[in-house]
């Protein structure tokens, strides 16, 4: 049984790999192509660095660190696709109807997810650190242990992953799990990033206190012995067969019993006065509650309002970026980081917010209600649902950094022009070719315009960091008052000008838009 | 076949279904009718093994239901309310997987194949991604993998929801065949012409109730509708004088 669902899987796999555009089947194939030639070459010159050269009373506390990584890293990733495979379809519950046993279910799907999340990752890990120990001690059997560890540690990840979605299927009432797994989903890839930020930040200070760990690792991962060896595999492989038989009674009580917590599906009497308002009201307040109401709609949006942050903590954290200076590189970053971070979430959350229409588009035609309208309302909802949120975003950064409060109000008003002028290329980049997916709701956008929209990111995120210099000073010096400086005022000046005209332009480009009929994809 | 016993289903303070009893003889068409959010999917979901039941108990073929066994659900198929269908697979790569798990003989599997493609008009059709599908060819294709093993007892929760006309008779003459050699159908539907032209007997169930069962016979007596279609039966045992 286990053998036909597997079959089953694979053959959606090539199923899906023969579907796809060749546009697709490119950008596939380079970023294989990346990963082989850029990041698997890096990561192996990185871990020989580390390995081969770290003296033996630190290879314990080094492996220990980067099993804790990578389980932490891999265990992110896995929540998502765990999270899309056991809930977002339903794929399980049309599987159950057939005489397959849950056991079984969980098997098919457990192995399949392992091999494809973690056991490919660490399998390469375990083979590049295992060649690695052999090379510094001469003894090729550590290959092997390390492979079995590495094992160990993907169905460990495997494992949390499992754990930490099961938890909030138990916890949560029925009606909010599929929306808060989304979340989870959602927010599991930037924790990644942060993880990998944070770790990179401080793999100094962390390496300068390293716990010893050579009671655990000595003589099975490094200073080989048969005994060591032998028994670093028994208890890898004793662990991580409690650990999927532990998952696998949760997982067929839960096959069995439903996933979601039978807590009680409180149902909250609302205001719902009946009262009729203008269109455009009424279309901001519709957005505003699929926003409010859908943890959804927030695991699409948070990685972009989360970006800012992202970019004052490289501009803080990374020693290539940052320059040291006084208080006006501070005003200057905080500038930089306003002007930057609000380009990129007008941009998306703009075009999200407006592909979103897509999904209802023919009940917005039939409405008798004026593209005018439908633009006009959209836009204010963007312009409520993003300024205010960068200009708190911006008080809380006024408060931790010493940014000057002249400093804090010119970055405000650019917050308020930039979104005003951007906003509406990103509800016009949403209106192009927007998606409707019934099993990935968040996906929204094309290949192309997420691509674009990609770019502009990453541009932003370099150029953020070269921003403050242009406005500290031409002369090298990082002593010019920033207020003082008339590149603010000129800028100013372009920018509100900009807005005015962008704004109208694109504005206008939405509405044919809407006028016309959104060119909508359909995906499964 | 089928037998249902003080089967109760609760959600938090919610009950979806409350102490429901029915039995289900062999070769019998048994329509499960009730308005939207009665509870009739949950009573499938609970006899199908896929939901557990708060209190009460399901019995299938004589032995409790249970989704551990796997030899008793090769004597039962199901077709769900919404087309569905597992993985991104062609219409003949779903098929042969449910071949598969039912355990059908090759020659078997070519020849049913044959008779339900025919059927159904799903010829020349078979080996597009079902992604590709218009709503009734899923509900076709789902219909053909639930019987085409010929089941012991089929649960259909609204089959003819996007059939063309041609396929909906098909269907109807089909189930009347099936049920005349001995199988048994759970049909529940909204489509009440359907059920008062195939079922045997029906149960109407009202907010997780049962409120009547019986013949269409006995549904009108019951009523006080001596003539009456089963819609105005419905109707009045379900709403009673809140009908416009």
């Amino acid at each position: 049984m286990i053998r036909s669902i597997l079959g089953v899987e694979m053959r959606s796999v090539i199923n899906f790999m023969k579907a796809l555009s060749d546009s697709k089947k490119i950008v596939y194939g380079l970023l294989a192509a990346v990963i082989a030639l850029f990041i698997l070459p890096s990561a192996v010159s990185m871990l020989s660095i580390i390995i081969l050269g770290a003296g033996e009373e630190s290879l314990g506390g080094i492996i220990l660190l980067m099993s804790l990584a990578a389980v932490l890293v891999l265990t992110l990733l896995a929540v998502n696709s765990i999270i899309k495979e056991m809930f977002m379809d339903r794929n399980i519950q049309l599987y159950l109807t057939f005489p397959i046993s849950p056991a079984a279910l969980f098997a098919a799907k457990f192995i399949r997810q392992w091999l494809i999340n973690t056991a490919l990752i660490m399998g390469v890990l375990g083979i590049i650190t295992g060649v690695l120990f052999s090379i510094r001690e001469g003894q090729w059997l550590l290959a092997v242990t390390h492979i079995f560890y590495s094992l160990f540690l993907s169905i460990l990840a495997m494992s949390l992953a499992y754990g930490l979605v099961f938890a909030v299927t138990k916890v949560l009432p029925a009606n909010k799990v599929s929306e808060v797994l989304t979340f989870l989903g959602g927010i599991s890839f930037v924790l990644v990033y942060g993880v990998l930020l944070v770790g990179g930040s401080s793999v100094q200070d962390i390496s300068g206190n390293l716990p010893d760990a050579s009671f655990l690792y000595s003589g099975f991962l490094y200073n080989f012995n048969t005994a060591g060896a032998l028994a670093g595999i028994v208890i890898s492989a004793a662990l991580a067969a409690a650990l999927v038989l532990l998952l696998r009674s949760f997982v067929v009580h839960a096959f069995k019993s439903g996933w979601a917590g039978e807590q009680s599906v409180k149902s909250r009497n609302r205001n719902a006065s009946s009262d009729a308002s203008s269109p455009v009201r009424a279309l901001v307040q519709k957005d505003m509650r699929m926003t409010l109401r859908d943890f959804k709609e927030w695991a699409v949006l948070l990685p972009q309002y989360l970006l800012p942050g992202v970019m004052v903590f490289i501009m803080y954290t990374n020693p290539a970026a940052a320059i040291e200076g006084d208080g006006s590189m501070h005003d200057a970053r905080m500038i930089a980081v306003s002007v930057a971070g609000t380009v990129v979430i007008s941009l998306f959350a703009g075009a999200y917010n407006t592909a979103r229409d897509a999904a209802h588009f023919e009940f917005l035609k039939i409405m008798p209600v004026k593209p005018a309208d439908l633009v006009r309302a959209k836009y204010l909802f963007n312009i409520m649902t993003i300024t205010p949120v960068y200009l708190l975003a911006g008080a809380i950064v006024r408060l931790i950094l010493p940014v000057s409060t002249a400093a804090f109000l010119y970055s405000s008003v650019f917050i308020i022009l930039v979104s005003l002028a951007v906003i509406p290329a990103g509800m016009f980049a949403g209106s192009v070719q927007p998606v409707v997916n019934r099993k990935n709701p968040a996906k929204r956008l094309d290949t192309a315009t997420n691509v674009i929209l990609s770019v502009i990111m990453g541009v932003l995120l370099i150029a953020a960091g070269f921003i403050p210099i242009l406005f500290a000073g031409g002369d090298g010096g990082l002593d010019h008052p920033l207020l003082d400086h008339p590149l603010i005022v000129i800028i100013l000046a372009v920018l509100a000008v900009s807005a005015g005209v962008l704004s109208l332009l694109f504005l206008h480009a939405v509405r044919r838009r809407y006028e016309k009929g959104f060119n909508i994809t359909y995906k499964e | 076949m089928i037998k249902a016993k003080g089967l109760t289903k609760i959600f938090g303070s919610a009950t979806a279904v409350d102490n429901l009893d029915f039995e289900v003889a062999k070769g019998e068409l048994f329509a499960f009718l009730g308005p939207n959010g009665s509870g009739k999917s949950t009573t499938i979901r609970m006899l199908m093994g896929l939901l557990e039941p708060t209190e009460g108990s399901v019995e299938i073929l004589g032995e409790a239901m249970s989704l551990d066994k796997t030899e008793l659900k090769k004597k039962v198929s199901f077709v769900p309310d919404t087309p569905d269908i597992i993985g991104k697979l062609s219409g003949r790569e779903y098929l042969n997987f449910v071949a598969s798990v039912y355990d059908m003989g090759q020659e078997e599997y070519k020849r049913e194949l044959e008779c339900f493609l025919g059927l159904f008009d799903l010829e020349g059709k078979l080996d597009t991604l079902v992604e590709n599908y218009s709503h009734g060819m899923r509900q076709k294709l789902v219909i053909i993998g639930a019987l085409m093993h010929h089941p012991d007892i089929v649960f259909l929760d609204e089959p003819s929801v996007g059939l063309d006309p041609k396929s909906n008779r098909n269907l109807k003459n089909y189930l009347k065949e099936f049920t005349a050699a001995g199988h048994t159908v759970f049909l529940t539907t909204h489509t009440l012409s359907l059920a008062e032209e195939l079922a045997d007997r029906i149960l109407i169930i009202y907010k997780g109730v049962a409120q009547n069962s019986g013949t269409l016979e006995e549904l009108r007596a019951a009523a006080g509708k001596p003539d009456a279609s089963l819609e105005d039966v419905f109707l009045e045992l379900t709403e009673g004088d809140r009908n416009l």
